[in-house]
């Protein structure tokens, strides 16, 4: 096989080989659902800061 | 074989002794035969990669004799890796730090095992206490959609800043 360009290269040695391999194993269907999953962990993260920020600035 | 037979049977093999081996490498020479003595827990894939130069060994038989991934097998994952999983999944992951994504494999892995030793596979029943509210359901179908643009979500986008 041929070697993949160095733009694909550095996009997947920034990403933990394990978890490729793990995520490699999944259907894409779950995969996709792996990614809403991260979003919405991420929003939510983001909504509670924000949410204690408001509360710090209150006080 | 342990990783440390395996240094000092090569660089037996070829005539070296510690002090050349660890000149050569980058080391030093304490470190180099606590690695020989099997005094090192984890050696870093660096010292390991720059030893296996110092020999003109393969990496591999280094990694593998410390029970790391191999180059060979992280080449094949990076190669194969963008027809097996979703392109704006790797974007993702490509901006999250290693630490969040060892804790999302740990997940996951957690998952895989609470999949594998449960009957009730699928159906999330096993999740529910019994006095709990119906299981809250997500609809997949507009999915695509949604995560289309939702990379570009404004709150989203400052939640990563």
């Amino acid at each position: 096989m041929a070697d993949p360009p160095d733009d694909r290269l550095a996009l997947a040695e920034k990403i933990d080989p394990e978890l490729l391999q793990m995520l490699g194993r999944m259907s894409r269907r779950q995969q996709r659902q792996v990614l809403l999953l991260l979003m919405i962990v991420e929003n939510l993260l983001y909504e509670m800061m924000r949410e204690r920020r408001a509360k710090e600035d209150l006080e | 074989m342990r990783l440390g037979d395996r240094i000092k049977q090569i660089r037996d093999e070829l005539g070296l002794t510690q002090g050349q081996l660890a000149n050569g490498s980058s080391v030093s020479q304490g470190y180099l035969s606590q690695l020989e003595n099997g005094e090192v827990k984890n050696p870093s894939a660096a010292v390991l990669l720059r030893v296996a130069q110092a020999m003109q060994v393969d990496p591999d038989e280094l990694f593998e004799a410390a029970g790391y991934p191999t180059v060979r097998m992280l080449r094949q994952i990076y190669q194969n890796y963008e027809s097996t999983v979703d392109a704006d999944l790797l974007r993702y992951l490509g901006n999250l730090p290693r630490d969040r994504q060892r804790r999302l494999l740990i997940i996951l892995r957690g998952m895989e095992q609470v999949l594998n030793g449960s009957p009730l596979v699928g159906n999330g029943s096993d999740w529910a206490t019994p006095d709990a509210s119906p299981p809250l359901t997500v609809r997949t179908s507009p999915q695509a959609s949604v995560l289309k643009g939702a990379a570009s979500h404004p709150e989203l986008t400052r939640a990563r800043r």
